[in-house]
């Protein structure tokens, strides 16, 4: 309890100490950015902290937290007393303030509350998240290593475990509590970012209406981004209760949910689990039903926000979702701006800049795949006020002007990452295979697409039908471009007459429809942007989505999965993305249903389908929460550990221990293990301390599929082998010297893949210092000779 | 009347002001607070593990307790010239005995009654007669401090000081220890530095000041590279999740702070009420002490005293204008109810504390008939507090029994510390004499038996301090063949061919803060030795003579 509030408390400190420098960013904004002070706050905390590590400033621990904190707060408190506008800004949005603090407060309290009864950090990648966060928490030098391979730094984007890492110090509970507040930080500031931004364009835009529909739009844009789901929720509470009808499941590529007819075969993609285990209840009650929600379009990941917090992973797509919410604002207030931008700008305001530049990097650091979209969306935003003012030539150089040196700084920014960090994209390629069928579409994006049309539909009425003709034929190069671009890039590689067919008719729709959405959003957005009116933001968010939706229909970045589910990453990401900008455009399209003047007949005859399509998209979270949470049954407990506890105490002791007694730096030699087991790499996850090899396959994926790292690792797995083989006592300390380890941890994991593992030899090689249960540590003899003169 | 005329020839009289004489007295109560410490106070808490860093450096040893703020240099210097905590201490010492003097200059910005009760405050708080003592990396930080915020409020003085001086200000804060880290924050946040004489050039001054200091600290004063460090942000990470101190310092203010605390955050109230007119000198001391409350909130569950330690200062300038206006408000009161109600008040409560008192030393609350009247005589207490109060002119008549109730806590406290009281909760843990007896009779059985000695790694850490000068010690997890004595946790096996000395010897003593439950705390102050002490033990052998 103590924990939940000291973690609650940091958040809004920190979000404090950064409402001065989002006054000064982004004072556009209605609310001069309170709502966004939480992430921008700890983005601008967190970076301090890791330059700072970097730098050797800065310690481990917690006081090198807080004094980042405290650095912030500090800026926070001259850029208060530099601005003169700071007192009346304060005095005017105070009230606004107050209510984002209330919506943070209570997503914060209520996802953790959520969490509690599925604290337990297990299963999927999980371990993989725990073990970055706490090589964030206890690494003794930055970059921080890499627990899942001794000696070599960490090779990821991890920007947002070192956030989750920063405010579980603060707070000062151990990492296993700071996991799933963290989670609950995430959905809390994603909520007041995101109902910030809706607000702002919805007061923007609707000028006479907007004490009615600022709320409404930004309720609206909330329950979309972080509660919509895809609208399988009924087809998997029909099937639970048996009232199914295949025509129509099949029709929505959704047969996988029906039972196995009697003569499908072992490989069929079908329920094998019997009617009495799919529910005894109102909601289904089949283990993970809601798992089947984030598979919807084949060969693909479909996740939504929605599904990443049930599930709970503290992943980069899942925890940059507010980070890329204040990219959006930025974009938008920079839309807003009523001076142009150039390197004038930058000499003018160099602090303003590089706290841009400090966001902006901070795209690449937390989810590489933002960084394009987000940071290019930002340097359009440029273009497009730039533009307002002057010819395209000079609005042009203008904008490089101004984005160049703030996308040169944001690389210099976080160079000491980058020089670490090895992408794992290959490449753009040509997506050749089957298209996604138009119904499987409507199923995962149905909800926040029609939302975002009915914003199209509202400015249809108020732009003048030659207006849109003169842009249109412009925007049309949009779709049309990357198309053309797909078929001599298929050409190349041989597989355009492939492509052309196996893409199918439904792919072939789908294309269409994306494409004709997209061109008509971006219609609207330019000839709106021309006039610098602030619809064309919302409509430019949306055609930016369904652009993103466009794309990974014909193009994927190659990656370690190419060979098998070639586009699984790229619509996965591209997915995400396009669902964050679509919630802030259906929020927006949401309230201008409600909205008074020439389009009310049509916003009302809207807005019957609308409420059917939003209702449908959220009979998933109504099913998934009980059957996550056992209808809120059971013991709760922030502590991602309790389960652990309760259930392996000898496991749970190993951790204590090893977090007590063992050097951060430490070598801890235990067994390596396949990718996603609970149990595999545990004393890295759960410690953080450094192991020879964790999960190999994700050590691959981060560091690249080559043959180099393929031996490289390999030939640590066989070092570690050696460990745990050896028959003598001299062989067993050769080994661990090997490694450069200090212990050796025999639990579980080593006897199972271990079986022969003499003890004995353990016992005359090594000082056994640690036995509980069936678990063992040991340590490598020490003998060292102290002057005490 | 003409002196010639004057029938009586009159000695001419010598005139002390009483505002001298009671400068002369605080201060010295300032002093006496102190100064036994310097011979007498066991070596503890945080000032054990500095010295264990210094010792370390002085052997060559590499140790993370080693952070090299100037004072920590300059006691490996000491410990070089002699193996004693003493000469550290009188350095801190002398620091220390500087500050009435500081506090003296302070006179002309808060009055030279506010400046007295200010130095009275300090004189008697516990955590600042540790620090104001105790040979910790933080030593020189509260003279420091007070001679800093001297410069920041004497215009006058700042006038005189030649702008390069301000070179050696950096320098000294940034070799400073943690407690330098508040100040320096609300001077950067108030925006002072720009007040100063020369302002460019002093600034300058101050960051080739820092600079130096840094790149010195750096290099550990010769005693070796070890990183860019910068001291006080590593003094102050070190605060936070260290094992150093057995209390936590929630709990440091529980036992000896509260007072102070309260008293400073209603003098920062009353500041607050009064922004308008705020000088800037007291936005620097309200920021100074926000951050300083931040630090103790963040970190009110570490094992540390240097976030009271911190706040000593600027509460005690917060304090004493409040304490003040409360006296003076007191004094024009109503007394006319209140002259009986508050006695009887007071001595309601202190009969039914006698209960209570009893109950602590039985350590078990009274049977429900005792309970029931421990209730109800406070019951009656707190009525006859509210008779008083009733009324608007007589309610600040309750400064007085406040004051008193802080004074005893303070007094308790401050006097347990400074007369280094045995089972004193600050310092813990402290380094028992038996450690120093342990390394005698290592020593005398190495001498006669040869051999080595040798210590457990689980006490590589604790025995530096104890066993310095000891020559060289084996740490090994295993017993090696030419060991003589061998230092070995009390919980595994006696080592072959070893016999058992003694099988529980303290290394450590760590006596526990009352803070367990309100009964513990109450028999603390009933009996200042009731304290129970937990222990770092070890099982000494040694090899039999063939």
């Amino acid at each position: 309890m103590i924990g939940v509030l000291a973690f609650w408390i940091g958040a809004l400190v920190i979000a404090a100490a950064a409402l001065p420098i989002a006054f000064v960013l982004l004072r556009r904004f209605p609310d001069a950015g309170a709502g966004l002070t939480p992430v921008l706050g700890l983005v601008l905390s967190s970076y301090t902290y890791f330059i700072l590590r970097t730098l050797h400033v800065l310690e481990s621990g917690r006081g090198g937290s807080l004094l980042a904190v405290s650095l912030l707060a500090l800026v926070g408190v001259v850029v208060a007393r530099a601005d003169r506008r700071f007192t009346a800004t304060l005095q005017r949005i105070g009230p606004q303030a107050v209510l984002y603090a209330g919506i943070f407060t209570i997503a914060f309290f209520s996802y953790a509350a959520f969490r509690s009864y599925q604290s337990s950090i297990g299963g999927t990648e999980q371990p993989m998240d725990l073990m970055y966060l706490n090589a964030m928490l206890v690494s003794p030098e930055y970059p921080p290593h890499d627990p899942w391979l001794a000696g070599e730094p960490a090779s990821y984007y991890y920007f947002g475990y070192l956030q989750a890492a920063m405010l579980t110090n603060v707070a000062g509970v151990p990492a296993s509590v700071g996991y799933n507040l963290g989670l609950a930080a995430v959905f809390a500031s994603s909520a007041a970012a995101v109902a910030s931004v809706a607000a702002a364009v919805a007061r923007w835009i609707f000028r006479t209406d907007r004490r009615r529909l600022v709320p409404v739009a930004a309720s609206a844009a909330i329950v979309l981004l972080l509660f919509a789901s895809s609208l399988i929720g009924i087809f998997e509470w029909s099937a639970a209760h048996e009232t199914t009808s295949r025509p129509l499941y099949e029709a929505f590529g959704v047969e996988n949910i029906l039972p196995c007819e009697p003569d499908a075969g072992s490989e069929a993609d079908c329920y094998r689990g019997g009617a009495v285990n799919r529910t005894n209840s109102w909601y289904p009650t089949e283990f993970w039903f809601w798992w089947r929600g984030s598979r919807v379009i084949d060969g693909t990941i479909t996740e939504f926000p929605f599904f990443s917090f049930l599930l709970g992973d503290l992943h980069p797509h899942l925890t940059s979702i507010p980070l890329v919410l204040l990219a959006l604002a930025l974009a938008a207030s920079t839309f807003r701006s009523r001076k142009p931008r150039s390197f004038a700008t930058i000499r003018g305001q160099p602090f303003s800049c590089l706290a841009i530049a400090i966001v902006l990097g901070a795209l690449a650091f937390q989810n590489a795949w933002d960084v394009i979209t987000f940071a290019g969306l930002f340097v359009v935003a440029v273009m497009a006020v730039n533009l307002r003012r002057a010819p395209v030539t000079k609005a042009a150089v203008s904008t490089i002007g101004y984005t160049g040196p703030i996308l040169l700084t944001a690389i210099v920014a976080y160079l000491p990452w980058l020089l670490d960090f090895h992408t794992a994209a290959g490449g753009l390629y040509p997506y050749v295979g089957t298209g996604t069928p138009p119904l499987e579409g409507f199923l995962q994006f149905g909800a926040p697409i029609t939302a975002s049309l009915a914003l199209l539909a509202w400015v249809a009425r108020r732009v003048p039908p030659g207006d849109w003709l003169r842009v249109a034929p412009f925007a049309l190069w949009v779709p049309v471009l990357p198309l053309l671009l797909w078929a001599p890039l298929a050409a190349y590689h041989g597989e355009l007459g492939n492509g052309l067919g196996a893409r199918g008719a439904g792919g072939w729709i789908t294309l269409a429809l994306l494409g004709a959405i997209t061109w008509a959003n971006l219609t609207a957005a330019a000839t709106l942007a021309a006039r610098g009116r602030a619809a064309a933001i919302a409509l430019a968010f949306a055609g930016l989505a369904t652009l993103l939706l466009y794309g990974a229909e014909l193009f994927l970045v190659r990656d370690v999965f190419y060979g098998s589910v070639p586009r699984l990453n790229t619509v996965f990401k591209l997915g995400y993305q396009a669902w964050i900008l679509l919630a802030i455009a259906g929020g927006v399209g949401l309230a201008s249903l409600l909205a008074r003047g020439p389009s009310r007949m049509v916003g009302r005859l809207l807005a019957v389908p609308m409420a059917a399509i939003l209702f449908l998209a959220l009979i998933y979270p109504l099913l998934a929460v009980p059957n996550r949470t056992g209808a809120f049954s059971g013991e709760s407990s922030t502590d991602g550990f309790a389960a652990l506890a309760r259930n392996n105490p000898a496991e749970y002791a190993l951790v204590l221990w090893l977090d007590r007694e063992v050097p951060a730096s430490a070598i801890v030699v235990e067994a390596p293990s396949d990718s996603y087991s609970s149990n595999g790499g545990r004393v890295g996850s759960r410690t953080g301390r450094q192991t020879p090899i964790g999960w190999y396959f994700h050590e691959i994926q981060w560091r690249g599929s080559t043959d180099a790292n393929h031996a490289r690792l390999r030939a640590i797995q066989e070092k570690v082998d050696r460990v745990y083989n050896a028959t003598t006592p001299d062989d067993l300390l050769a080994a661990v010297n090997d490694l450069d380890a200090s212990y050796v941890v025999v639990g579980s994991p080593e006897r199972s893949r271990y079986p022969s593992t003499s003890m004995t030899t353990m016992d005359q090689a090594l000082d056994l210092v640690f036995e509980v249960g069936d678990v063992r540590v040991y340590a490598v003899p020490v003998r060292a000779v102290m002057s005490t003169s | 009347m003409t002196q010639s005329g004057s029938s009586r020839s009159t000695a001419p009289a010598i005139q002390v002001p009483l505002q001298l004489l009671l400068g002369i007295v605080v201060a010295t109560v300032f002093l006496l607070m102190r100064v036994g410490l310097v011979w007498q106070a066991p070596v503890g808490g945080e000032e054990l593990s500095s010295l264990s860093g210094a010792w370390q450096a002085t052997s060559g040893n590499h140790d993370g307790r080693f952070i090299p703020t100037l004072f920590q240099a300059l006691a490996s210097l000491l410990l070089g010239i002699r193996d004693t905590e003493v000469l550290p201490r009188i350095l801190v010492f002398a620091a220390s005995a500087s500050i009435p003097l500081a506090f003296h200059l302070l006179r002309p910005t808060f009055g030279a009654a506010a400046g007295l009760i200010a130095l009275l405050l300090l004189a008697l708080d516990g955590p600042a007669i540790y620090t104001g003592v105790a040979a910790t990396v933080s030593g020189f930080d509260l003279a420091l401090l007070a001679w800093a915020f001297v410069l920041l409020a004497r215009e006058d003085l700042r006038e005189r000081v030649p702008f390069w001086a301000y070179g050696g200000i950096g320098f000294a804060f940034a070799i400073g220890g943690a407690l330098v880290l508040p100040l320096v924050f609300a001077l950067a946040a108030t925006d002072s530095l720009p007040a100063w004489r020369n302002p460019t050039r002093a600034q300058f001054a101050l960051v080739a000041g820092a600079a130096i200091g840094i790149g010195a600290a750096s290099l550990g004063f010769g005693y070796g590279w070890d990183g860019f460090v910068v001291p006080p942000i590593a003094a102050f990470s070190s605060t936070f999740g260290g094992d150093e101190m057995g209390l936590a310092s929630g709990n440091v203010v529980i036992i000896y702070s509260w007072p102070l605390l309260i008293a400073g955050l209603l003098g920062a109230a009353l500041l607050v009420r009064d922004r308008d007119s705020l000088r800037r000198v007291e936005w620097t001391l309200l920021t100074w002490a926000a951050a300083g409350l931040a630090w103790l909130i963040a970190a009110a569950g570490e094992p540390t005293v240097m976030p009271v330690a911190a706040l000593s200062l600027p509460l005690a300038l917060l304090a004493a204008p409040a304490i003040l206006a409360g006296v003076e408000s007191a004094r024009q009161a109503d007394w006319s109810v209140a002259r009986v109600a508050i006695p009887v008040g007071a001595l309601l409560v202190v009969v039914a504390g006698a209960y209570m008192a009893d109950w602590g030393r039985m350590d078990r609350a009274g049977d429900a008939a005792d309970v029931a009247r421990v209730v109800a005589l406070l019951s009656a207490g707190i009525a006859a507090f509210a008779v008083a109060a009733v009324e608007a002119r007589s309610r600040a008549t309750l400064v007085v029994p406040a004051l008193a109730a802080g004074a005893v806590v303070l007094l308790v406290g401050g006097f347990g510390v400074g007369l280094s009281s045995v089972n004193e909760p600050l310092p813990s843990p402290v380094s028992p004499e038996s450690a120093r007896v342990l390394r005698a009779l290592a020593l005398e059985t190495q001498g006669a038996r040869g051999g080595e000695i040798v210590v457990h790694p689980q006490f590589g850490d604790e025995i530096v301090w104890p066993f310095r000068d000891s020559g060289d010690i084996i740490i090994a997890s295993r017993v090696p063949a030419e060991a003589s004595v061998v230092l070995w946790p009390i919980d595994t096996a006696q080592p072959d061919g070893f016999v058992l000395v003694e099988g529980d010897w303290s290394l450590l003593d760590w006596p526990a803060a009352p803070t367990a439950d309100w009964l513990q705390y109450i028999r603390w102050y009933v009996d200042r030795n009731a304290l129970s002490a937990s222990h770092t033990r070890l099982a000494v052998y040694i090899r039999p003579e063939q």
